[in-house]
């Protein structure tokens, strides 16, 4: 039994008018307890996908199609129903992209954390619920009085925190933080993924940090893989692949992000990620890829392990310079 | 704690909330008028002067009979005063009932959608074809005998929540998509739990409303019953107040305080529920807040 986030083969798909699209093709990743994986890539590439597809919320026309999650040793696809509805919260939770519409507007938030938790434990008395909520609440840097606030009284940063507190109440063993500041200035930001972070130390949880902001993810989690049209193209610890990218995309990824030494030329990457609807028989970065070779048109590259914890997948992966 | 309320009395507030919702104030005012009539009159009146052969007949208003009297001797003041909570009493019934199922019926067929939803979308349509009116004719005709205002009022009931179902499952679908309602989802909360504490609560004014507006219909629907003389013979109904009044052709006999009464307590309730519901129907919906000057 294997502690943290193992997942293997995980598929989605959707099925519409034009065709069946794998939204997400047979990804590989793991968490170790305590650690924190970013997940990163363009829009659609599917990050976020991946996330619901570990709480089984997938809608139709989507479907998880194959693959397995295992969560401390339990596969999380095979669980009935009612055991995932426990799970989602209790033991994995999801923290959302825009926390400006997650919080319902007409409840206070001590009353929507006092919900969440009736869904999962049996009743406990009033004090002992207020004494954890305004516990919970000042664990993320809001004040207890904070609980018979409305959401609208809130700052945008205040209800991501909010959202957090609610995240990490019942203590989940996987916490999926969806793009968690995209809407918040760098000020709030930074106080939101501190307590994020902090939260997710205490619980000694593993974490997913889904997002494109490639500064962040340096600065914040242990490892790191790149999504490329529902493929993990790179996968590895933060710090091997900020310096030793391997796979072209990653490299322009990283290249795309400013920073003071090469100030005033910014690079973006050419061309439009890439469209699910048509599946290219080999690797889906080549028509975007500089380093492209008419083999990568005709042949899907594997994910191959280049160093130790990094894997790439690509027939032409950028050997490392000795001197970084 | 972080409310900032000027120390005032309640007072104070009530006087704010009725500059800021005056319609909403007077139709509250007019209904506790209403109320207070049906319940507090019959302390200071003898309402068993309500039934017939009680005082002389066909008397116009005078100290011993304020409404006057009709032509089978009932008090047509404490004929009004009874009439009165009846009537409202059907309303409260068929419109909580429709409201009630409605609500449940939308929220469970947008929540859970597929063959459920399909089904009370299917129903709904089909009943909203038959016409009420016909419906209860025939009904209140076959049930002649047993008839009062609660069972007139189960009656209507039974078609009330026809409309509000299709009204509130619309509302549902769009707040079905909102963030909170998914992230409850995310966090493991069951459905019937997301329909009565996540989505109920926001939908509270516009229930609030329907349920004003289910009244006033069901209202309608009994006094129409009444006056074609289908309602409860041995009960003074607003209604069948009409009834008799036509039956007895008070238009032509002069017995102008007859056709007065029950017309004039009816005004008044028709209009306070239509000042409650447009009241509400501020509340719920903030673009027709009218700007308060300072």
């Amino acid at each position: 039994m294997s502690a943290g986030l193992l997942v293997r083969g995980l598929s989605v798909e959707y099925a519409t008018d034009a065709g069946r699209f794998l939204a997400v093709d047979d990804i590989d990743i793991a968490v170790p307890p305590g650690q924190r994986l970013g997940l990163v890539g363009e829009s659609g590439c599917g990050k976020s996908t991946t996330a619901l597809a570990l709480l089984r919320m997938i809608r139709p026309p989507g479907r998880i199609v194959g693959g397995a999650a295992l969560l401390d040793g339990i596969d999380l696809m095979g669980l009935s129903t009612a055991q995932m509805r426990q799970t989602r919260l209790s033991r994995v939770s999801y923290i959302p992209q825009g926390a400006m519409n997650s919080l319902n507007p007409v409840t206070p938030i001590g009353t929507q954390i006092a919900d969440a938790i009736a869904d999962h434990e049996k009743r406990s008395p009033r004090d002992a619920l207020s004494r954890r909520i305004v516990a919970a609440l000042q664990a993320v840097d809001l004040p207890a009085g904070a609980a018979h606030l409305y959401p609208h009284q809130l700052s945008g940063g205040m209800k991501q925190r909010a959202c957090i507190a609610i995240a990490t109440i019942l203590h989940p063993r996987l916490i999926i933080a969806d793009e968690p500041t995209s809407a918040l200035d760098v000020v709030s930001q930074r106080h939101v993924m501190e307590m994020l972070g902090r939260q997710q130390s205490q619980t000694g949880s593993s974490l997913i940090l889904i997002g494109h902001d490639m500064g962040l993810m340096a600065q914040f989690v242990d490892h790191l893989a790149v999504l490329y049209a529902g493929r993990v193209v790179e996968a590895g610890t933060v710090g091997e692949i900020f310096l030793r990218p391997r796979h072209p995309y990653t490299q322009l990824l990283i290249d795309s992000v400013p920073t003071l030494a090469n100030r005033g030329r910014l690079r973006g990457l050419p061309g439009v990620a890439a469209s699910l609807s048509q599946v290219l028989p080999g690797c889906a970065f080549a028509p975007r890829c500089p380093r492209v070779s008419p083999r990568c048109a005709q042949d899907r590259p594997a994910p191959a392990p280049l160093a130790p914890d990094h894997v790439a997948a690509c027939h032409h992966p950028i050997e490392p310079a000795h001197a970084a | 704690m972080m409310r900032s309320a000027p120390a005032r009395g309640p007072g104070a507030g009530l006087v704010r909330f009725a500059r800021r919702n005056p319609e909403l104030t007077l139709g509250l005012v007019l209904m506790a008028v209403l109320v207070l009539f049906a319940f507090a009159g019959p302390l200071v009146w003898d309402i068993d002067t309500a039934d017939p052969l009680s005082a002389s007949p066909s008397r116009p208003p005078s100290l011993a009979h304020p409404f006057g009297t009709d032509s089978q001797g009932r008090d047509l003041l404490a004929a009004a005063m009874v009439g009165t909570w009846l009537t409202i009493k059907v309303g409260l019934i068929a419109g909580g009932i429709g409201v009630a199922v409605g609500a449940l019926l939308g929220f469970l067929g947008a929540y859970y959608g597929g063959w459920l939803d399909s089904a009370i979308v299917g129903v709904v349509d089909v009943g909203l074809t038959i016409p009420a009116l016909l419906f209860l004719v025939v009904f209140g005709s076959a049930f002649r005998e047993g008839l009062d205002t609660t069972t007139i009022a189960l009656m209507i009931g039974t078609l009330a929540w026809l409309s509000p179902t299709r009204q509130i499952r619309a509302q549902a679908l769009v707040m079905r998509q909102a963030g909170y309602v998914f992230l409850a989802q995310l966090n493991g909360a069951g459905g019937l739990r997301i329909v009565l504490s996540e989505m109920m609560p926001n939908l509270m004014p516009y229930l609030m409303a329907s349920f004003v507006l289910a009244i006033s219909q069901a209202i309608l629907a009994a006094v129409g019953l009444d006056a074609l003389g289908l309602g409860p013979m041995d009960e003074p109904t607003l209604g069948m107040t009409i009834y008799w009044m036509l039956a007895n052709s008070a238009f032509i006999r002069g017995y102008w305080w007859w056709v007065m009464t029950p017309i004039a307590v009816l005004v008044v309730l028709f209009v306070a529920l239509y000042l409650v519901s447009i009241g509400l129907d501020v509340i719920a919906n903030p673009r027709l807040r009218r700007r308060l000057g300072t």
